[in-house]
């Protein structure tokens, strides 16, 4: 009982950082109809964003943070308007080319800027340990990680579902011609689509960061480990990201749990393509998503 | 459905003939791959320390050629490898040189793939033609061993196999103590601060080939003490934390933990493992003791082992080659404390030295030669003499544990010096 409960509440906090990313995904290609395979590395170049402001500017903490995911956000609204608005109506294939090239140009950018040693924050609450009933232990560090993503995804959510500017993406996303006859102005909307997305991602950086250290490696490892999550969920389902991600977490937490380390990623992949078999859009998508 | 949304929107500036726009959509994301590309190439591709031509035949240099990862998985080892190469060779250059002549280091990208690393190798061998090369990981080394091996190029690597060295492959010499041999000292170590019996074990690797070995040693000796090993986890490289796996190992109950997780693994490993209460020592191999692994756990119960020394504030010099090394290290603007950093300029030293004794011009199988009876005073970079015989191409012979001293706020010696076998 204890090992299942603690595998369960230990797999939260990579639940949380799959959905903060996973998510992104969602939004950009809701909003753009682009599937980013950059959205690992955008993720880790806010970490070492929050690196470089919190260490050697040595900018507080909590100001840090504020400060990179408002970077993220400038950074992700750039690339929509200088790689992706040149491109706009081109083939799904070309975009996702670029977004693949984007993601090797932000790689080798990380590495040139800041090495490839791994790049440590110290962090208030990250060796608190609570403990709760049952032997079940967590750090403060963690819980705040999940209850600011919870409230980041519900704002996201509210956002999407409830605001002008989310009926506007949903409305440009399905029928762009129309969305601009009706005064929408598209190219807006989708760079203020990529600055969200970017911006949760670069806070999934700073978390990352905050709990493991910064590797080139990273980028590529979170991105990865993120989309089977949003696949699962559903590509353009934020609630199906946010609960493929907390099933994906806790397959693989279970699975180490339980057969072993090795098994981790097998056991995921299994279920995701259980998953798929017998609903290729993933458990929440819609049936409009198309073959890549 | 695809929307040219230019061509429908006037507000998007449509109307274009789409001819045009997918050619220049075209050579948009062309000159995005190619901007990738140089970038790739700028970190990855060859780094010179002179300046100079290619040929060491024509330009009166010594050529060193290394591969590593300095793009993938394990950039973050491979680029201090390769930083380490380039601290020691701008050292020597700037004084003088070997025997007179000048090194120039042609430091390649393999990206972690033995491929990649195979086409690098016939590169700096048949193109090149350098006197040594640097290989870091032993997958790529056992892939460009052939190769190595026919050009008759005598090869220092980081990650060297017991398979090469044992028996010793000619052309093959370790760069650093080899994973499988640091089972016994490190069990012995454990054997010190695990207190008392029924010893109760958990052991946590990284997913690799050299660390089954490691394991597999580890587990022989756990067994011959009459230890039990309660649990045993393996982390991918792709997992992007070991958190879920010390749950598992916290869960047996150990009151040991033998790891062999370098970083970013082994923060969450330790992490982890505390948070759910577990209070016993962890010892950890040398992979996993970088500076910064201590600095940020400073947890005076975990443990690891190690060949090198640290550069530590307020303590003596080691000796005066580390001196040196310290001030290569500024002068590159290079912390000298960046894990793996003083491996690569250690092994580049080592060459160095051999290429000294060599002469010039130095053949491969003269350089083999004087690297297989290599018998160097460190002056302070290793804990004891670094030798090489016809019988043994393992350099180091002697280490130590260290832990972070949460007192000094700094990483301290925990053992004296204690052999560690080929």
């Amino acid at each position: 009982m204890h090992l299942a409960l603690q595998t369960f509440v230990g797999q939260l906090p990579t639940a949380a950082l799959y959905a903060l990313i996973g998510v992104g995904f969602v939004i950009v290609y809701r909003g753009t109809r682009v599937l980013n395979f950059a959205q690992g590395t955008l993720a880790l170049l806010g970490g070492y964003l929050f690196y470089s402001i919190a260490v050697s500017a040595h900018v507080p903490f909590w100001p840090a943070v504020v400060l990179s995911v408002v970077a993220s956000m400038l950074l992700g609204a750039s690339i929509y308007s200088l790689m992706l608005r040149p491109l706009l109506g081109e083939t799904a294939i070309l975009l996702v080319m670029l977004t693949i090239a984007l993601n090797i140009i932000l790689g080798a950018l990380d590495l040139i800027l800041w090495g490839g040693a791994t790049r440590f924050v110290n962090v208030p609450g990250a060796k608190t340990i609570l403990h709760f009933p049952e032997g079940v232990s967590i750090t403060a560090l963690d819980i705040a990680v999940v209850i600011s993503v919870a409230a980041v995804l519900t704002a996201f959510g509210v956002l999407l579902k409830w605001s002008r500017f989310g009926s506007h993406m949903r409305a440009a996303a399905e029928n762009p011609l129309l969305a601009t006859y009706r005064g929408i102005n598209v190219s807006t909307l989708a760079a203020m689509t990529w600055a969200i997305a970017t911006a949760g991602a670069g806070l999934a950086g700073v978390i990352y960061g905050a709990t493991n250290g910064l590797a080139p490696s990273a980028g590529n490892a979170l991105g990865f480990a993120a989309f089977p999550a949003v696949i699962l969920g559903g590509l353009d389902s934020v609630g199906g990201a946010l609960i493929g991600s907390v099933i994906l977490a806790e397959i693989q937490g279970f699975a180490v749990s339980y057969l072993g380390g090795r098994y981790s990623d097998v056991v995921g992949y299994l279920v995701l393509l259980l998953v798929l078999i017998i609903s290729p859009t993933g458990l929440f998508g819609s049936r409009e998503i198309a073959r890549l | 459905m695809n929307i040219d949304l230019r061509k429908a929107s006037p507000q998007l500036g449509g109307g274009g003939a789409v001819r045009v726009k997918r050619r220049r959509a075209l050579g948009l994301t062309s000159t995005g791959l190619a901007v990738a590309g140089l970038l790739m190439a700028a970190c990855g591709s060859s780094s010179s320390s002179t300046g100079t031509t290619s040929s060491s035949a024509v330009s009166g240099t010594y050529v060193v050629g290394s591969t590593g990862d300095l793009s993938g998985p394990a950039a973050a080892v491979g680029g201090a490898l390769r930083n380490g190469y380039q601290a020691y060779f701008s050292y020597v250059n700037d004084h003088g040189g070997i025997n007179g002549h000048k090194v120039k280091l042609i430091a390649l990208d393999d990206g972690s793939n033995p491929t990649n690393g195979v086409a690098n190798t016939k590169q700096l061998t048949q193109i090149d033609h350098v006197n040594a090369e640097l290989v870091f990981l032993s997958t790529v080394l056992v892939a460009a061993a052939p190769v190595l091996e026919a050009s008759k190029t005598p090869t220092i690597s980081q990650g060297i196999t017991t398979s090469l060295v044992s028996p010793p492959n000619p052309y093959m010499f370790a760069g650093d103590v080899v994973i499988g041999a640091e089972a016994a000292p490190v069990v012995n170590f454990a054997a010190t601060v695990a207190g008392s019996s029924p010893v109760k074990v958990g052991i946590m690797s990284l997913q690799v080939a050299d660390n089954a070995n490691y394991v597999a040693k580890t587990e022989q000796l756990i067994k011959a003490k009459g230890w039990q090993m309660v649990n045993y986890q393996q982390v991918p490289m792709s997992a992007t934390t070991a958190a879920p796996e010390s749950t598992a190992v916290a869960a047996a109950n150990p009151n040991l933990v033998i790891m062999a997780l370098p970083e970013p693994w082994v923060i969450s490993a330790v992490q982890a493992l505390r948070q759910q209460g577990f209070t016993g020592p962890i010892v950890n191999y040398d992979g996993g003791s970088a500076y910064s692994t201590l600095k940020t756990l400073a947890d005076p119960n975990f443990y690891v082992i190690r060949a090198f020394p640290y550069d530590v504030a307020g303590q003596p010099s080691p000796g005066p080659e580390f001196t040196k090394f310290v001030a290569a290290a500024k002068a590159a603007s290079d912390d000298p404390n960046t894990g793996f950093f003083i491996n690569g300029y250690i092994q580049a030293w080592v060459l160095g030295h051999a290429l000294s004794q060599c002469g010039y011009p130095c053949s491969g199988q003269k350089l083999s030669t004087v690297l297989s009876s290599l018998n160097l005073n460190t002056g302070g970079l290793t804990y004891g003499n670094w030798s090489y015989s016809s019988s043994s191409h393992v350099g180091i012979h002697e280490i130590r544990f260290w832990h972070w001293d949460t007192s000094l706020s700094q990483p301290a010696a925990v053992s004296g010096l204690l052999p560690i076998g080929s």
